[in-house]
């Protein structure tokens, strides 16, 4: 425990690495799905478009998942 | 059939056999492929070079496979950039957006377009976003170091202006093979010499007067070289294919053509009204295989023997980096009594002890081949092309083909330049630029596969594809190299099938093993960020544990 924390100086590298594998993160996303040739306001669409969607369908799933879930558990007993 | 000496049992082996599957092990009469495991072993991945083995070690190329998640995202890239393609285009079809590409005016008056009053689909949507990595404009002689013209773009790349600088850059993009594009040395000071000798243009074609000394000297220089009777050159590579394959095929000929052929090739060949047949790059079974159907069907609805049967295969190809397989070649010409048309554009100076090209990489006979083309513009550092050949060939040529009769005769200064380096080429310092073009294709070619990158083609050839498949990962890998001072050239679809977009470099002997060094690591570093080492064969490593 003792040998483990960090000081002052190296947490401000590793906050900075973090940032950079957030940055490196984003550029995949942008690469894999092409938008790294569109322009700010398409990537701006479809990223809202991909978030709404997602959102929608993770939004449901915590609402809805744990009763159907049930009652399937109930028609298969 | 062409008047072949084979007994016809063998046509009919051919006949019974034609809807079944080519088996190597089932008895076709004398087949001059070797074995199914020869075959198998030219693309089997080797990890030491061989240096004993005589022919395994010519032809040892690989083309490993695309893996699937590269492919997976290459249509999904593709996919989304086509949504957003019809998104755009129905916002400038309703003008919400203006048209940015060229609208013909004669459409407006109640004329029947002129031309395609828009570009298309694919260079409205997709190529013209990422505009700025193709067509770069250069500002000095495209040696080992080029100067790029930096130009920057205000409207996502439909308009661009020059800020007024360069970026000095290694050039890995141009096919200045054997270093010969410099703008100091003895090509350069006899190309100017000649000027003051001779001007600069003849006014006329070869044969009205405009045939000079050095048109003579330069196709008497260029034959010595290739060992050859007699050759003729003309000013244009594309248009010595284009228009010479009319001058040698006509109607009822059959060309048989490989099916990565350039486009110059494939022109000449639907200019000159011959049926042809496209067989698999490459792969010789199926060559052997549309050369017996072709003998034994005949001409298509008349069933008449084909007047001629010419093979038209390339030296080194420009987008797969392979190596035509020669001594097969010309056992199956000599074999089935076909005669060989090779376009060594890109192989001539660059490949061989000697730089006589494929011929002699292979140490063939120069006489098995029949019609040897090639273009000055690669390793010679100048413009234009050649046929060379038998001398009852060449004088053929030169009294129909048009490319001799109408085009204008070569510039002086461009014809001193080749036959100044063709000579430098027959001395010591040609064999230094040789072996120095050898080693840095062999250095790069395997540093490059050992890092883990997909590398088409040969291990041979200076011209080295890497796979790189997906749109925004190819434009990426364009800008960041470039901002590391790295010229590449980098081709997507239509160039290259929709899959495998890849980098082409070309390498040069005027790279010195410092500049190649300082490549690598640039590609090493940028191949880390996007992760752009697919192969699977190979383990991916970085260059510093190399």
């Amino acid at each position: 425990i003792l040998d483990t924390y960090t000081t002052g100086l190296e947490m401000f590298s590793n906050i900075r690495r973090f940032f950079k594998f957030i940055h490196w993160l984003y550029l995949q996303y942008l690469l894999n799905t092409a938008l790294y040739m569109l322009e700010p306001w398409e990537r701006l669409l479809f990223s809202t478009l991909l978030i709404g969607i997602l959102s929608t369908a993770i939004y449901s799933a915590f609402v809805f998942l744990p009763h159907h879930v049930r009652s399937l558990m109930q028609l298969i007993s | 059939m062409v008047a072949s000496s084979s007994p016809p049992v063998h046509v009919t082996n051919v006949h019974r056999r034609l809807t079944s599957e080519f088996h190597p092990n089932e008895k076709m009469g004398d087949t001059v492929l070797s074995p199914v495991d020869e075959n198998l072993k030219q693309y089997r991945f080797k990890t030491e070079t061989e240096n004993n083995s005589d022919d395994g070690g010519l032809q040892d190329e690989e083309f490993e496979e695309t893996p699937l998640y590269a492919a997976i995202l290459t249509y999904l890239s593709y996919a989304i950039l086509c949504l957003f393609g019809w998104l755009r285009d129905f916002l400038r079809q309703s003008n919400i957006e203006k048209k940015r590409g060229a609208v013909d005016p004669n459409a407006a008056l109640g004329f029947v377009p002129l031309y395609q009053s828009y570009e298309s689909f694919y260079t409205r949507n997709m190529y013209t976003r990422v505009r700025d990595i193709f067509n770069r404009p250069i500002a000095s002689v495209p040696g080992a170091h080029v100067e790029v013209v930096e130009r920057v773009s205000d409207d996502y790349n439909w308009t661009h202006r020059f800020t007024g600088k360069t970026i000095n850059a290694i050039n890995l993009g141009s096919y200045n093979y054997l270093g010969f594009a410099e703008k100091s040395g003895p090509c350069a000071t006899d190309a100017i010499n000649s000027i003051k000798k001779f001007g600069v243009s003849n006014c006329n074609t070869r044969t009205e007067i405009g045939t000079q000394r050095y048109h003579v000297e330069l196709e008497k220089l260029l034959a010595d070289f290739l060992h050859v009777e007699s050759s003729i050159a003309f000013g244009m590579g594309f248009a010595t294919n284009s228009l010479n394959l009319p001058v040698l095929a006509s109607k009822g000929d059959l060309i048989l053509s490989d099916e990565m052929n350039h486009a110059s090739l494939i022109l000449g060949i639907r200019l000159s009204g011959a049926s042809y047949r496209t067989y698999a790059h490459n792969d010789m079974k199926n060559l052997e295989e549309k050369l017996r159907e072709a003998i034994v069907h005949g001409q298509p609805r008349t069933n008449r023997p084909w007047k001629k049967i010419i093979l038209v295969v390339e030296g080194i190809y420009s987008m797969e980096g392979s190596i035509c397989r020669l001594p097969e070649i010309i056992e199956l010409k000599k074999k089935y009594k076909a005669y060989l048309y090779m376009d060594e554009a890109h192989s001539i100076g660059a490949i061989g002890k000697n730089g006589r090209g494929i011929v002699d990489y292979f140490g063939a006979d120069v006489k098995d081949v029949d019609i040897l083309m090639g273009t000055f513009t690669k390793s010679f550092g100048s413009a234009g092309g050649y046929i060379a050949g038998s001398k009852s060939l060449i004088d053929h040529i030169l009294t129909n083909s048009h490319a001799h009769t109408y085009a204008s005769s070569m510039a002086a200064p461009v014809v001193e330049q080749i036959i100044s380096s063709l000579r430098i080429l027959q001395g010591p310092e040609g064999k230094k630029r040789i072996y120095q073009l050898a080693d840095n294709t062999r250095y790069f070619r395997s540093k490059l596969v050992d890092m883990g990158f997909i590398v088409y083609g040969n291990k041979n050839s200076p011209v080295a594809p890497v796979l790189l498949y997906l749109p925004a990962r190819v434009t990426r890998f364009n800008r960041e190299l470039l901002r590391r001072g790295i010229a590449v050239v980098t081709v997507g679809f239509p160039a290259t099938k929709l899959l495998e977009a890849r980098v082409r470099f070309c390498i040069s002997a005027a790279h010195t093993r410092q500049m190649l060094d300082t490549a690598l690591m640039a590609i090493d570093e940028v191949g880390t960020e996007i992760p752009l080492r697919y192969s699977t064969r190979h383990k991916s490593r970085r260059f510093r544990e190399l």
